[in-house]
């Protein structure tokens, strides 16, 4: 077992964890080194044994004891303390416990959540009254961004059943683990690893370490604008400006400890493996990884793994087998950092969001229409971010991930940071409103806009919050001249994310990435509750009564299938096969009406501009309706 | 390395001569080595090599003795310089005189083999019309 001795009081060398921890209160200690902590830097398995063994280094000192617990992750299991704490063994938790639910076929991702993490407290009371208090982290597997190129020295899981290896590259002698389940493989050899289940569905796995992977990316030809944009991304810079120096001080520019654990998320690797990572390159050059050093005074190999560059999201070796390119867009490749709970909660929280299974209805990634707005590659080809429309894998939903909103290739913007949010063109509809120098749409909104607005030249309109937001997108169904209403909560500071803020509970960053709008959220500007809303009902019964008038009037609605709009929600009404003929008032009726009916949130988005849609559409329905003795229900 | 990129480098009688140039992607910015001295490769070399030379004329040695070492330079798979115990009076920084010549494209001043400060501008012959390339520049016309 790869083994670190953390020498406690003078720095835990940087562990198996990949969320830091904030740092334990100081000790009551002065610093001295007078405890070593042996414990594993390296995953041990799923469901295995490990074991940590401490003693006292100073002669003369008492050695007291250590009392343990478990202050964060998954649970351990068979937690024995033995020796006054000064010998402690245990068992990780099993995959099943660590991540639930069914596995995906191939390289599973693990984050640092799903990868049975777990967090041990030492608290050692030497029995003449100092205490010291440390943590060690525990970890079953490393992570894994589910892609097929990889790390060597980096263990991967695989989801499926009957995997046997075919071949492996020229000197490996990496075998299959099938036991425990899921089977796994440790590739210790640069090259391809060709794998197959029990159905004949082959596997190519691309290993090497990191330190040997050309960063070549930006020749010409290739990815040349990409390696310019991301030259200065906040990613790419984040150990550089880390490591700087703050004026009059000594300290790196993110604070006292810095790199530290953080090395985990802004370098490359993983640390604990000999992988060809920051850490692992660090170690075999001799040099400290942990220690603040000047970007400009590390050595070049490691500049060049500093900083979350290509390969820390891409993985190392080659490119990955053409089908499999799209994997990247998975939000399990941003998870291996940023599902880290409590401290990072991005993808925990975006997991809660209609977002994350948008996609779940195989149509909505076959049908081009729908892969506009339900899919990640589907909505980067119509803003045209990415040409490929293809999405990772045909049989397996995968949401509308962080790629999506997040250009992560972009070189920050001076101002305010921007979370490197996409600012694509605004939807046709609303072009007029956005692209008004004077506008006051939040830069924050932009990359809500194209999938909350309607089409206007779809069959029916879909996803409307955002036109409904802004006061637009509805027909005066007498002339067709567009109904424009004042945008009452447009200078909300955000947009969209000025009320869609709300996540889980508990999450120290990203539990917005939950998007959720509280009615809480109102308050800071409605102190009493808004009342009840009828908006949605009053839509419905127009709705229904535009149902009846459109089946019994073939002459004056277009519409023939009106019944195909399904009325129990099981489905949105765009989804339906309907098509509207906004040439007649009619049409344009049903326009308005749907309009409110696809924002769930009309009545908080905008209820007079809702109000002013039923107001307008209602005329010529019920016209209709009484013409051909339809009664309004 | 001149910097963080793409170098594919050589070691010519002492000095460090690299091709390349080709920004590592995905890696913050940070100056380069001040020992390398850099120019434009001649032309518009449409090859993978790179359109940049760089010259180190005296790199680090084991023990600073330019003329005992002979180093070579690696590339696969990580670029890594060895140098092995080897003198040799053609070198730079060896002695010369009429009966010890300089490498071709070096120059014998003041009893000792120097290379001449001069922006670099090829990799091989090729790159010079009717010229030699040595130490990264076109200098000696062929015969």
């Amino acid at each position: 077992m790869n083994r670190v001795v953390a020498k406690l009081l003078v720095g835990v060398a940087v562990g198996a964890v990949s969320g830091c921890r904030r740092p334990p209160a100081p000790s009551q200690e002065p610093a001295t080194a007078c405890l070593q902590i042996d414990a594993p830097a390296a995953p041990v398995g799923f469901d295995a044994p490990f074991s940590i063994g401490a003693r006292v280094t100073c002669p003369g000192r008492g050695r007291g004891r250590i009392a343990w617990r478990q202050v964060a992750g998954v649970s351990l299991h068979a937690l024995v303390i033995a020796d006054d704490g000064f010998s402690l063994t245990g068992r990780t938790a099993t995959l099943a416990e660590a991540r639930p639910g069914p596995l995906p076929w191939g390289v599973i991702p693990l984050s640092p959540r799903t990868r049975g993490e777990a967090t041990l407290e030492a608290l050692w009371n030497d029995g003449l009254g100092h205490e010291l208090r440390r943590e060690i982290p525990i970890a079953a597997a490393p992570r894994a961004r589910g892609l097929p190129n990889t790390a060597v020295g980096t263990r991967l899981y695989l989801g499926g059943e009957g995997w046997h290896l075919i071949s492996g590259p020229p000197g490996s002698a990496a075998t299959l683990d099938l036991a425990p389940r899921p089977a796994s493989l440790l590739p210790d050899a640069t090259g391809d690893y060709r794998l197959a289940d029990a159905q004949g569905r082959e596997l190519v796995l691309r290993a090497a370490r990191y330190d040997e992977t050309p960063l070549d990316c930006g020749r010409s030809g290739c990815h040349a604008a990409i390696t310019d944009a991301a030259a200065g991304s906040p990613m790419t810079t984040v150990l550089a400006r880390g490591l700087g120096p703050v004026a009059g001080s000594s300290s790196p520019a993110f604070g006292p400890g810095y790199p530290g654990c953080a090395l985990a998320c802004h370098a490359t690797g993983e640390p604990g493996l000999a992988d060809g990572g920051y850490t692992h390159v660090a170690s075999e050059m001799g040099v400290a990884a942990d220690h603040a050093v000047r970007w400009e005074d590390l050595p070049r190999p490691l500049r060049r793994l500093g900083g979350v560059g290509c390969l820390a999201c891409h993985g190392p070796a080659a490119l990955p087998p053409e089908a499999e390119r799209a994997r990247v867009l998975r939000a399990d490749v941003c998870a291996v950092c940023h599902d880290a709970p409590p401290r990072y909660g991005h993808v925990a929280a975006w997991q809660e969001t209609g977002m994350a299974h948008a996609d779940r209805d195989p149509r909505t990634r076959s049908d081009r229409a729908c892969a506009r707005c339900h899919t990640t590659s589907g909505f980067l080809a119509s803003i045209g971010a990415r040409a490929d429309r293809r999405s990772p894998d045909d049989g397996d939903p995968i949401g509308i991930t962080c790629a999506a909103c997040h250009a992560v290739h972009a070189r920050e913007t001076s101002g305010p940071p921007s979370a490197l949010l996409r600012a694509p063109a605004a939807p046709s509809l609303l072009a007029a409103i956005t692209g008004d120098p004077r506008s006051l749409v939040d830069t924050r909104s932009s990359v809500c806009l194209p999938c909350h607005t309607p089409d206007p030249d779809a069959p029916l309109p879909s996803a409307s919050a955002a036109a409904l937001w802004l006061g637009r997108g509805g027909l005066d169904p007498a002339s067709g001249q567009p109904l424009i209403g004042a945008a009452v909560h447009v200078r909300a500071v955000g947009g969209c994310v000025a009320c869609h803020r709300a996540g889980p509970e508990g999450l120290a960053r990203g539990a917005g990435h939950g998007f959720a709008a509280p009615p809480t959220t109102c308050t800071p500007c409605h102190a009493q509750p808004l009342p009840p809303s009828d908006l949605a009902a009053g839509a419905r019964r127009l709705w229904e009564t535009w149902r009846q008038v459109a089946g019994a009037s073939p002459v004056e609605s277009a519409p023939a299938r009106a019944s195909d709009l399904r009325g129990d929600r099981s489905a949105p009404a765009h989804a339906s096969d309907l098509r509207l003929d906004r040439g007649t008032p009619l049409g344009r009726a049903a326009w308005d009406v749907l309009l409110v009916i696809e924002d769930p949130g009309a009545a908080a988005h905008n209820a007079p501009y809702a109000r002013a849609l039923l107001a307008a559409a209602e005329p010529a329905i019920m016209q209709a309706a009484a013409r051909i003795g339809v009664s309004r229900k | 390395m001149p910097d963080d990129g793409e170098w594919t480098c050589t070691d010519q009688a002492g000095a460090t001569i690299c091709v390349g140039g080709e920004r590592a992607a995905g890696v913050a910015a940070a100056p380069g080595d001040p020992a390398f001295i850099c120019g434009a490769r001649r032309g518009a070399p449409s090859d993978l090599l790179g359109a940049r030379i760089c010259v180190d004329p005296s790199p680090d040695l084991p023990d600073g003795a330019r003329a005992d070492w002979r180093c070579r330079i690696v590339s696969d798979p990580s670029p890594r310089r060895i140098c092995d115990r080897e003198p040799g009076p053609w070198k730079l920084g060896a002695g010369c005189g009429a009966l010890h010549p300089c490498a071709q494209g070096s120059d014998c001043v003041a009893g000792r083999c120097t290379l001449s400060r001069r922006t670099p501008d090829c990799w091989f012959d090729g790159d010079c019309p009717n010229q030699h390339c040595r130490f990264g520049s076109c200098g000696a016309t062929l015969p």
